[in-house]
């Protein structure tokens, strides 16, 4: 599914949390069959692991706080578990959430089915042995944002966030923008400049507020030789405006250098909204689109420089994250490019 | 000193230092990592020495252009903050200022890319 980094043996209290919290929910002895870590986001520890489960071996994957959230927007564990149930009830392909941590667990961590196929951006825009899948991807990619956005999220569910009261979703964007730009406290000119153009054209919203995934793109989708084979790193969903999600996908960089193929490297836009709609997709608004990917270039350039940031501050020194500060130029290319075309009468 | 160089011109040079260890790590230790996560860590680092070699290399070119450039645009800012407050302050929501405006946030941004990746340059200008 993704890179091994290496083989580790799970800590044992880990370990032990985990067969308990299996046993608990099954009445079943459970037992370590496999475990290997597997690389992750940054806010986030992954594992797979197959667990013995009476007569049964399950495949499963751990995903377990890292202790430091990456942003004060995503979600806990136990309601990412909670939804995660909700989407798969709903129809939407994605792993079974299978085993919750205990209530008292120091990091909170839920197990998951295992599903197969490949999850890593580079390799879904370029295997020869995904060409088919790719020839399909962008319409099922649609497709499935329409099921996402139909979960019914009202009954049953923890408090999923969403838009302050009196804000529209595009507001309450612009609004998170400005927060995070207040925390990094660095000023640029690309930011004063987009925000105060997208600040001039919020788009109007119909009032459809909907589940979003919140990080709907190629990195985070399982795709296997038919295609989408799962949505997968739910944390940041949200209560919003479907264009988010439905823009999201094609911001330049989830094309992985693909940049012909505008729907996440592997499609066109037009099957992706096609998709959409025969799903039962509602109407998409092609100015609101458009906001919400400018909106998108700016606030991962933003997220580039807060990861840096983790760097500077001591919090969590990395090059990678370091590097992530210099890679927002080329998100800051995209937007002023994009808003003079824009302004030149294009699009 | 009896030339009128820089009294704290170092040889070898930064440039050269950062080169050098750039070289090290994708010549010897990138080929001696089995590791595939250790082996991106570093590819990143080496990575990472490049764009502080292409950016030393042509530092003083790129401040003084963005520096001639920014003071040009309508309002005469000194600096990124006084633009900043000038954009924020709506001195650019004129069509014509805010054309000027985007020019030159684009050779900006064309400097911070060369550094950072040229090839991504190459790419979106075609």
């Amino acid at each position: 599914m993704t890179e091994v980094i290496r083989a580790d043996a799970l800590p044992d209290p880990l370990r032990d949390e985990l067969l308990a919290a299996v046993t608990a929910a099954t009445g079943l002895p459970a037992s370590l069959v496999a475990a290997r870590r597997l690389a992750g986001g940054a806010s986030m520890e992954t594992w797979s692991v197959d667990l013995r489960v009476g007569d049964a071996v399950e495949a499963l994957v751990l995903r377990r706080d890292m202790g430091a959230n990456m942003s004060a927007y995503a979600l806990d564990r136990p309601t990412e578990f909670a939804l995660l149930q909700a989407a798969c009830a709903a129809g939407v392909r994605a792993p079974r959430p299978r085993y919750l941590s205990p209530a008292g667990a120091a990091r909170r961590w839920f197990l998951m089915e295992r599903l197969p196929g490949e999850s890593v951006g580079r390799k879904v825009v370029r295997a020869p042995e995904l060409a088919a899948a790719r020839e399909v991807l962008a319409r099922q990619l649609g497709e499935a944002l329409a099921v996402i956005h139909r979960v019914p999220v009202a009954q049953g569910l923890p408090a999923i966030p969403g838009p302050t009261e009196g804000r529209s979703p595009a507001e309450e964007a612009l609004h998170q923008v400005r927060a995070v730009l207040a925390t990094l406290g660095l000023r640029n000119p690309v930011w004063s400049y987009a925000l105060r153009w997208l600040g001039q054209r919020v788009p109007a919203w119909d009032g459809a507020l909907v589940l979003v995934h919140g990080d709907y793109r190629i990195g985070n989708l399982l795709v296997d030789r038919d295609g989408l084979a799962g949505v997968l790193d739910w944390e940041f969903a949200h209560l919003g405006d479907r264009h988010e999600d439905l823009a999201w996908v094609t911001v330049r960089d989830w094309r992985f250098e693909q940049d012909a193929r505008v729907v996440g490297g592997v499609g066109s836009l037009d099957d992706y909204l096609d998709g959409y709609a025969s799903a039962g997709g509602l109407p998409v608004d092609r100015d609101a689109f458009v906001w919400w990917d400018l909106i998108g270039n700016l606030r991962w350039a933003l997220m580039c420089h807060a990861q840096a940031d983790r760097h500077l501050r001591g919090a969590d020194r990395s090059v990678e994250l370091l590097s992530l500060g210099r890679k927002a130029a080329e998100m800051e290319w995209e937007l002023i490019d994009r808003i003079d075309a824009i302004e030149k009468g294009g699009r | 000193m009896s030339d009128d160089r820089d009294a704290f011109e170092q040889h070898p040079s930064a440039l050269d230092l950062i080169d050098a260890a750039r070289e090290h790590l994708a010549t010897r230790v990138l080929p001696a990592i089995t590791d595939p996560r250790l082996r991106f860590e570093t590819l990143v680092a080496t990575h990472v020495l490049g764009v502080a070699s292409r950016e030393l290399s042509r530092g003083p070119e790129m401040t003084a252009e963005i520096d001639r450039g920014r003071a040009a645009l309508p309002g005469s800012p000194v600096h990124d903050e006084a633009l900043c407050a000038l954009i924020e302050e709506g001195r650019y929501d004129d069509p014509e200022a805010g054309a000027a405006l985007r020019r030159w946030l684009q050779a900006r941004n064309e400097l911070s890319l060369f550094a950072w990746n040229p090839l991504f340059l190459m790419r979106v200008k075609g």
